[in-house]
């Protein structure tokens, strides 16, 4: 075991993808990242979760330190591995920016559910704006798209580029914006047009949801499975007239800021890890939803059991905690 | 009066189905809810509803257009058996026409004095409770927060998702309009370049200037699509940058999963914390 690097573990549940970060525990954390993978959730986090510890222990020299977890699926996530931290993903990835550039002022976060804009001011965040309540204008749409033009993901921001004339395609919402592409592909608009004005509406869009009123001062940075879109880059700087600065690790700075903050939670309460251990993986986990007959709130409740012993459940509005499915 | 008052119970999943059922999309939480509570009510045999027709509560100023709508919404709605009391309360040019629209609401169902006596022990009771309100001490948190937005969504646990115990268990002391008297509210919302006409917003932007030195941030709540909000937000979130005080905006619909709610309680408190500590 004594050969083993000593790491932190820190994995972002996220709606389109889950992603895990080791981070050397002798180093900070921007040039710490040992090891990452970026895996599609499709819907099943417990199997993304399993499949991620796998390619872990296949490489047989990690000994993971403290873990952490963040995204949507945080609190799944947290209960299988026994986490040390789970937090949301503002502060997770503001954290994993600042120790990349502590100067940075302003982060554009764009994921598959959800889009963020973090303000920070001398390394604090001091103000913050998520999409409202549609996930309009995020990855989860630009796939579909890619998907229906036939173009892959990671081809879609270059074409944007080749573009000599964008065609104006409407941004508030992703019904509107479909019905307005297929349309203009109809009318015979070249694919590379239309493509890259999808990217200015979401440019467009993103800037009129999330940043009225508020000032964005460089550097400004960009992360976020959405970040590798060169189209996407491109129109926000022409927009911000600014340049957009792309981290290193722009597709796992959540798992990054995660990893980070559970190191520094352990080491300032000096702490041991309650993190469960890889061999968590070979267990079997059943989640089962149902829905809660105790009261009319009638909850959509959520249970999960490894090898047979309940581990955690949520969803419930009253916050009880425990075993209330009569047939489970 | 002799009546046997019956009040809808809170807000629960089969109430919101009723009214999310019923209503256009376009229709804001709210009133969804509100289509759902009375059909509760109607489904539990009651042939009587009160519902006034709300078009002012004070001089000058208006209730949202929603409110004036609702009685006619419901008739729409519930069976033709059902009666709907729908006094029209307009206070537009005085406080003193909503006192007659009560008498005369009442006058069918009994003597002048008696329905007299009511009113004025209605009036009593509701300033009880608003005295009662005011004094309330919220319970002691590090971080003091000032919670903004139509009461009959932050006040009602299920439309809320919860909003209140999340925000205490994150270490909030929660402060509300509900502890500004009228008048404080009315004095202080004038610091506004023009009055505002809705009563709701008006008594927000009093209360934010209440609170604004004594609290570590503003969380204003307003629901999906709501016009007189879409001011109120814009004006808070103003007035809380010039004062340098951290404002959340927490936008709710039907959603019934809390993580969005939960995610962005948590970020604000992570950030009024970090901001508090350095």
């Amino acid at each position: 075991m004594s050969g083993r690097k000593k790491v932190y573990l820190g994995v972002d549940v996220g709606s389109v993808s889950t992603n895990f970060v080791l981070l050397d525990a002798g180093r900070t954390a921007s040039d710490g990242v040992v090891w990452k993978k970026y895996l599609r959730t499709n819907g099943a986090p417990v199997e993304t979760l399993k499949k991620g510890l796998a390619a872990i222990e296949q490489e047989g020299k990690w000994e993971i330190q403290g873990a952490g977890t963040t995204g949507s699926g945080r609190a799944l996530a947290g209960a299988m591995l026994n986490a040390d931290v789970v937090k949301n993903e503002i502060t997770a990835h503001a954290a994993a920016a600042l120790s990349e550039n502590p100067e940075v002022a302003t982060i554009i976060e764009i994921g598959g559910q959800d889009s963020k804009l973090i303000i920070l001011r001398d390394g604090v965040v001091v103000d913050f704006a998520m999409n409202t309540v549609c996930a309009a204008g995020t990855g989860s749409f630009l796939d579909q798209q890619a998907g229906r033009l036939n173009i892959p993901i990671d081809r879609f921001g270059a074409l944007a580029l080749q573009s000599t004339s964008p065609v104006r395609i409407a941004g508030r919402c992703t019904v509107f914006a479909e019905s307005d592409m297929i349309h203009k592909q109809q009318l015979g608009h070249r694919t590379c047009d239309i493509v890259a004005g999808l990217c200015a509406s979401m440019v467009r869009n993103y800037l009129s949801n999330l940043a009225k009123g508020k000032e964005l001062k460089p550097p400004i940075f960009f992360q976020g499975g959405v970040a590798a879109n060169v189209g996407m880059q491109r129109f926000f700087a022409d927009t911000l007239r600014l340049p957009i600065l792309i981290p290193r690790h722009f597709d796992v700075m959540g798992a990054i800021g995660i990893a980070q903050i559970a190191r520094e939670t352990l080491e300032s309460q000096g702490k041991q890890s309650g993190f469960v251990g890889l061999d968590v993986l070979h267990s079997e986990f059943v989640n089962e939803g149902y829905v809660c007959q105790l009261c009319p709130n009638q909850c959509e409740i959520v249970e999960i059991w490894r090898d047979g012993v309940f581990l955690a459940s949520w969803g419930s509005r009253c916050g009880r905690q425990g075993q209330y499915n009569a047939s489970g | 009066m002799g009546f046997r008052v019956v009040v809808s119970p809170p807000t629960n999943k089969q109430i919101l189905e009723w009214g999310l059922n019923a209503c256009v999309d376009g229709a804001c939480l709210a009133v969804k809810s509100m289509v759902g509570h009375s059909r509760a009510l109607s489904e539990q045999g009651i042939t009587l509803l009160f519902v006034p027709k709300i078009v002012s509560v004070a001089p000058g100023e208006y209730t949202c257009a929603n409110f004036l709508g609702l009685p006619d919404l419901l008739r729409q709605y519930l069976p033709s058996s059902t009666t709907i009391l729908a006094p029209t309360l307009d206070a537009r040019k005085s406080l003193g026409a909503l006192t007659q629209s009560y008498v005369r609401l009442g006058l069918p169902f009994a003597s002048r004095g008696a329905v007299k006596r009511a009113w004025r022990a209605a009036c009593q009771a509701q300033q009880t409770l608003e005295k009662s309100l005011q004094a309330t001490q919220p319970h002691r948190g590090r971080l003091r927060i000032l919670l903004l937005g139509p009461r009959y969504l932050i006040d009602d646990a299920y439309l809320s998702n919860n909003l209140y115990s999340h925000l205490q268990t994150l270490g909030a002391e929660l402060h509300t309009s509900a502890q500004v008297p009228e008048t404080v509210a009315r004095e202080l919302g004038k610091a506004l370049d023009k009055p505002l006409f809705w009563s709701d917003t008006r008594r927000s932007v009093g209360a934010l200037e209440h609170f604004i030195q004594r609290v570590d941030g503003v969380i204003n709540v307003a629901p999906f699509g709501c016009g007189a909000e879409s001011f109120a937000s814009a004006l808070i979130a103003r007035r809380c940058r010039e004062k340098k005080v951290a404002m959340l905006d927490l936008i709710v619909d039907e959603h019934t999963s809390e993580v969005g709610i939960i995610t962005r309680l948590e970020a604000f408190c992570d950030l009024l914390e970090r901001k508090k500590s350095g």
